[in-house]
């Protein structure tokens, strides 16, 4: 169950994240101030997801500190300029002069999380045994935005291990309403409560032989 | 034995029937990094300090450090089934363990899983680990005895019910021995005894529970373990469980005993999650707050008031030194929030002197408050002319001649060293004790070859026993030594003297 999170959210180095931080709230600002915001959120999720997820390599090495910004400054150009909203592609030239590329995930993560902040949605991560229709993920975003008062913006992901039913998160609060969950639930509370019964009248399950 | 298939499976069945599925909501966190007993956890961002977590192999945990980006976590159990990204929840509630009787007489870690083989442990209460000690409007003095049924402790450095007494010494010094002997005597007194053995061999500690198995000490004992081979949090943990476990009597108007065995290694475990959690170190590496630690794991021994029930938790906390240093760190500390301490010297105990105690430095501030009134007045100034006899002792090496007085008192003092020595498991009852000291301060013994002490007062203490039993009953009832009882016991000295032999050693 825990794989399946981490692949969403792989900001585990903690460095990175504070320095993506910074960057994301100087890129919002930015983009703010041009008003394309929302394009530039969304180009950056697609460059990080589309791109970088794709080809690993590509990440690898425009990241790396061996290259300078002079030699990186080209490739970038090249493959972005003109495809891109400006206000990104002068950020991602600052961040190259700043050597700061391999951090590009983290500040995608932390700009997601402003932009919604900004925006008063929520992030919130489903998770089912299989595939959701459109209209159960409609059935579902509303039933949520009801409840939470926000907008929210949905992640979904499968993972055939919860067996059925829903996981449900936001920020670090899980509801957990999976088929997996609850089986764990029983068999905890079947193991305690035959635990309690084998103590208290062992020789109702125990024969002797000549029985 | 068969087991009986349908019996379970009716069980089973029961269960699932009566299964009723709620939602499951919780705060949850990844673990980022893991080992060596202590996870750091990204999330939880609701969590409080001290906050117990659940991983995904059951294994608990509790929130120790509480960081700008991350949580860090101490496991209190198996720490390599966690994997870095595993999902952390937040249980919502300080750790706990059970309390009751049913933990009387058996062996559990310090979160109440037995360890001992006898089944599940069925309480319905719990109480907090970590707990504030009653404030001042809850405590009234210590005045009950606590008796420990040695000699040596009970006349000199006595200790009162809901006292804190330091047994401090070398390795190898008799102090578990003082603990043990300690416990025994508990018997039939109403005190439920809690033995915490941190960081020790396995070994030792199973050999101290066959020992009170053995003198049946064990119907009113719990033996909390956390071994040298469990992790660091669990060392921790284990006094403050433990001494949750005893204030559960304490609470309930009953009477508690603690020992832990020991603190030093205590300190250590918590040193070792400290520096793991880069706390900075202070002294000796030890973090800047292991003071508190241990201030407030003693301070919740006490006597509490009679609106509260004057329920009592008595600790005996042991600490280890090196080579005699009790100026290290953790001694001094522990020494300056106990109410006394109990000293033992190696040289001592291989004179053959044990216990071991050397009466110089050992005191109890408690003093003649938890003393019977017999007992008070046959040992005052004991423990001051026991130690100003071992200064004598060590001027009379050089040869001098002495004059009559200081060769009375050196007679004295060796035949009062002679007096306290005692066997191991052994306690005398408090009667025994008067009866015995008495003859050893009013000077009944200066005629008696030393050799001979111990046999004199084993063979005298019978005789009371035989031909004075309503002297002994009346101090007993008494508990004090009224002119009739003084001149009961010297009459029955004078007596016994009289078919005393001395044995023929001299040749």
């Amino acid at each position: 169950m825990a794989q399946a999170d981490n692949k969403e959210n792989q900001t585990f180095d903690l460095d990175s994240e504070r320095v993506g931080g910074v960057y994301a709230k100087a890129l919002l600002g930015a983009s703010e101030a041009s008003g394309d915001t929302d394009v530039v959120i969304e180009e950056l999720s697609s460059l990080v997801h589309d791109v970088f997820d794709k080809s690993p390599e590509l990440e690898k090495w425009i990241g790396s500190m061996r290259l300078s910004h002079e030699q990186r400054l080209p490739v970038i150009d090249k493959a972005f300029a003109g495809k891109m909203n400006p206000t990104l592609l002068t950020f991602l030239k600052v961040l190259s002069s700043k050597d700061r590329i391999n951090c590009l995930r983290a500040i995608e993560h932390s700009a997601r999380q402003l932009y919604n902040d900004l925006r008063g949605k929520l992030e919130v991560h489903l998770k089912t045994a299989e595939p959701m229709t459109a209209e159960v993920i409609d059935t579902v975003t509303n039933a949520l935005v009801a409840n939470l008062g926000h907008e929210v913006d949905l992640k979904t992901s499968v993972d055939p291990n919860i067996i059925g039913g829903l996981v449900i998160r936001i920020g670090d609060t899980v509801i957990d309403g999976s088929v997996a969950n609850q089986l764990e639930q029983l068999r905890r509370k079947t193991l305690k409560s035959s635990q309690r019964q084998a103590k208290d009248a062992l020789d109702r399950f125990t024969a002797t032989d000549d029985e | 034995m068969k087991f009986k298939a349908d019996e379970i499976a009716s069980v089973i069945q029961q269960e699932i029937q009566q299964f009723e599925s709620d939602v499951d909501v919780r705060e949850v966190g990844q673990v980022l990094e893991v080992g060596d007993g202590i996870a750091r956890v990204y999330g939880l961002s609701g969590i409080m300090a001290g906050e117990m977590v659940e991983f995904p192999s059951g294994v608990n945990g509790l929130a120790f450090n509480l960081e700008e980006n991350s949580v860090g976590i101490i496991i209190l159990g198996e720490y390599l089934d966690i994997k870095e990204g595993d999902e952390v929840k937040a249980l919502g509630k300080l750790l706990s363990v059970p309390v009751g009787d049913a933990l009387l007489g058996r062996v559990v870690d310090p979160l109440g899983n037995p360890l001992d083989g006898l089944g599940p442990i069925e309480t319905t209460e719990t109480r907090p680990v970590e707990f504030m000690a009653p404030g001042v409007s809850g405590r009234k003095p210590v005045h009950e005895p606590m008796s420990t049924g040695i000699k040596a402790i009970d006349a000199m450095t006595p200790i009162g019910r809901g006292q804190r007494e330091l047994i401090i010494g070398d390795r190898k010094t008799g102090k578990t021995a003082i603990a043990i002997d300690t416990i025994i005597n508990q018997k039939g007194k109403g005190v439920q005894c809690f033995y915490v053995a941190i960081g020790q061999k396995d070994s030792s500690v199973a050999g101290v529970i066959e020992i009170l198995r053995k003198h049946g000490a064990m119907e009113y004992t719990t033996v909390i373990i956390s071994g040298a081979s469990t992790p660091a949090p669990l060392q921790y943990v284990a006094p403050y469980a433990g001494t949750a476990m005893a204030e559960h009597y304490m609470f309930n108007k009953g009477h508690a005993l603690i020992v832990y065995d020991d603190l030093s290694k205590q300190a250590t475990a918590y040193r070792e999650l400290s520096l793991l959690m880069r706390r900075p170190p202070g002294r000796e590496a030890y973090p800047g707050d292991v003071f508190y630690c241990h201030s407030r794991l003693l301070e919740r021994s006490s006597k509490l008031s009679d609106a509260l029930g004057a329920g009592s938790l008595t600790s005996l906390p042991i600490i280890e030194t090196l080579e005699g240093e009790v100026a290290a760190y953790i001694p001094t500390n522990v020494i300056s929030i106990t109410d006394g301490q109990i000293y033992l010297q190696p040289d001592l105990f291989f004179a053959g002197q044990r216990p071991a105690m050397n009466a110089g430095i050992s005191v109890s501030r408690v003093g003649g408050a938890a003393q019977i009134k017999a007992m008070k007045k046959v040992s005052g100034g004991l423990r001051l002319d026991l130690a100003a006899f071992r200064e004598l002792e060590a001027f009379a090496q050089l040869g001098t001649d002495l004059d009559a007085t200081s060769q009375q008192a050196l007679d004295r003092g060796y035949r009062m060293i002679e007096l306290l020595k005692q066997g191991q498991y052994a306690p005398y009852n408090m009667i025994d004790q008067v009866l015995s000291i008495f003859a050893g301060t009013r000077g009944y013994l200066d005629k008696v070859p030393i050799p001979d002490v111990q046999r004199w007062e084993s063979e005298f203490l019978d005789y009371v026993h035989a031909s004075h039993a309503e002297l002994h009953a009346n101090l007993t009832e008494t508990q004090d030594l009224t002119g009739e009882i003084t001149a009961g016991i010297i009459a029955a000295i004078e007596g016994y003297q009289a078919i005393f032999v001395p044995s023929d050693t001299k040749k």
